[in-house]
């Protein structure tokens, strides 16, 4: 075999360089083989549960909204929000304390340009809004105050169908997807864009 | 193209990373007494039984070394209405994967060869790998094990 003879003292010098054939060259342990072995024949249960993703349903208005978990950062109860001066409008309510810092305080229905009845009343008075849910990515947190707040929910990705055009009366761009919950359409916030939109438009 | 790499003895050879489904450990398997000795056994793949052919054996003659850089490849052969269709091989030394660019790429480069499924040659710099022709080497399995 000509090919071979010519390459053969180079392909060994180039094995042994790899440190990876010097580190897996010892035999594997039994029990190490017996899991996998285990393993593999159950794999394809835990594998299909993968496409499933965690979003947490809240309400603004009259509209089920979901975010997903990764970003919540938690729920506060009945904080005082402290207007800016000259800074307040109906976006930025202001501060509101938030383990002892300051975070600055939006009003996401406004901001998605829901409409709700009760709009005037919204957190100047207690009324309905008592939850604020406390969104961060990498950089300062965002809050914000909802109607109600739901929980925790498992969702399969094939669940997460296309916004209807028609169904929506705000910023429908700012959801990846609508979700079947409880016989309500949820809508599925695209939290990428919005910490994008609420950093340039507020920051 | 990435094609991953695996080594009978000096030679090296190389299989089309498309054409790869898992790679898993050198797991049990199940031995049947009447398939050639080539043929490794089957692996229990997600409930699914796949033949194991033991590379080694195919063009060496010997069985593939107890390690851990022995493993075995699950390969795509065909998706068709029964669903996704593999064959698995079990080889020494997967531990790489390889960029081929298009001028790298020899055809039967490989001199003297019989076997159906070998004749490709890919050269990067020094090195020399033997492509494996996965839907040829089905082929020439056709009728052993399960799949």
């Amino acid at each position: 075999m000509e090919t071979q003879d010519l390459h053969f003292d180079r392909d060994v010098k180039k094995q042994e360089a790899n440190p990876a054939l010097l580190l897996f060259r010892k035999k594997p342990q039994e029990k190490y083989i017996e899991e996998c072995t285990q393993k593999l024949e159950k794999l394809k249960e835990a594998k299909e549960e993968k496409n499933v993703f965690s979003i947490f349903i809240f309400r603004l208005g009259n509209e089920w909204l979901a975010i997903t978990t990764t970003v919540l950062y938690e729920i506060l109860i009945n904080r005082q929000i402290h207007s800016i001066p000259h800074r307040s409008n109906e976006i930025l309510l202001g501060v509101v304390n938030f383990r002892g810092k300051f975070a600055l305080c939006i009003n996401l229905l406004n901001f998605l340009g829901i409409k709700s009845e009760k709009l005037a009343a919204v957190i100047k008075k207690d009324s309905d809004y008592q939850f604020f849910l406390a969104i961060q990515k990498e950089q300062e947190p965002w809050i914000f105050p909802v109607a109600e707040v739901y929980g925790v929910v498992h969702c399969e990705m094939t669940s997460l169908e296309k916004v209807p055009a028609t169904r929506l009366k705000f910023k429908g761009e700012y959801l990846r997807g609508v979700i079947k919950w409880n016989g309500k359409s949820v809508g599925y916030l695209d939290e990428e864009l919005l910490f994008h939109s609420l950093e340039r438009s507020i920051l | 193209m990435l094609i991953l790499t695996f080594y009978v003895d000096e030679t090296s050879y190389g299989i089309n990373c498309q054409h790869i489904f898992e790679v898993i450990p050198h797991v049990h398997l199940k031995r049947s007494l009447q398939s050639p000795d080539y043929v490794a056994g089957s692996v229990n793949f997600y409930g699914l039984p796949v033949t194991v052919i033991d590379f080694c054996r195919l063009v060496a003659g010997r069985a593939s070394a107890s390690c851990l850089h022995t493993r075995i490849l699950i390969l795509n052969i065909s998706i068709d209405v029964s669903g996704v269709r593999h064959l698995s091989i079990l080889a020494e030394k997967i531990v790489e994967i390889i960029d081929i660019k298009p001028s790298e790429y020899i055809a039967k480069g490989f001199i003297g060869n019989d076997l159906p499924y070998l004749g490709e040659v890919v050269s990067q710099g020094e090195k020399t790998v033997h492509l494996v022709n996965v839907d040829k080497l089905f082929e020439a399995m056709q009728g052993i094990g399960h799949s």
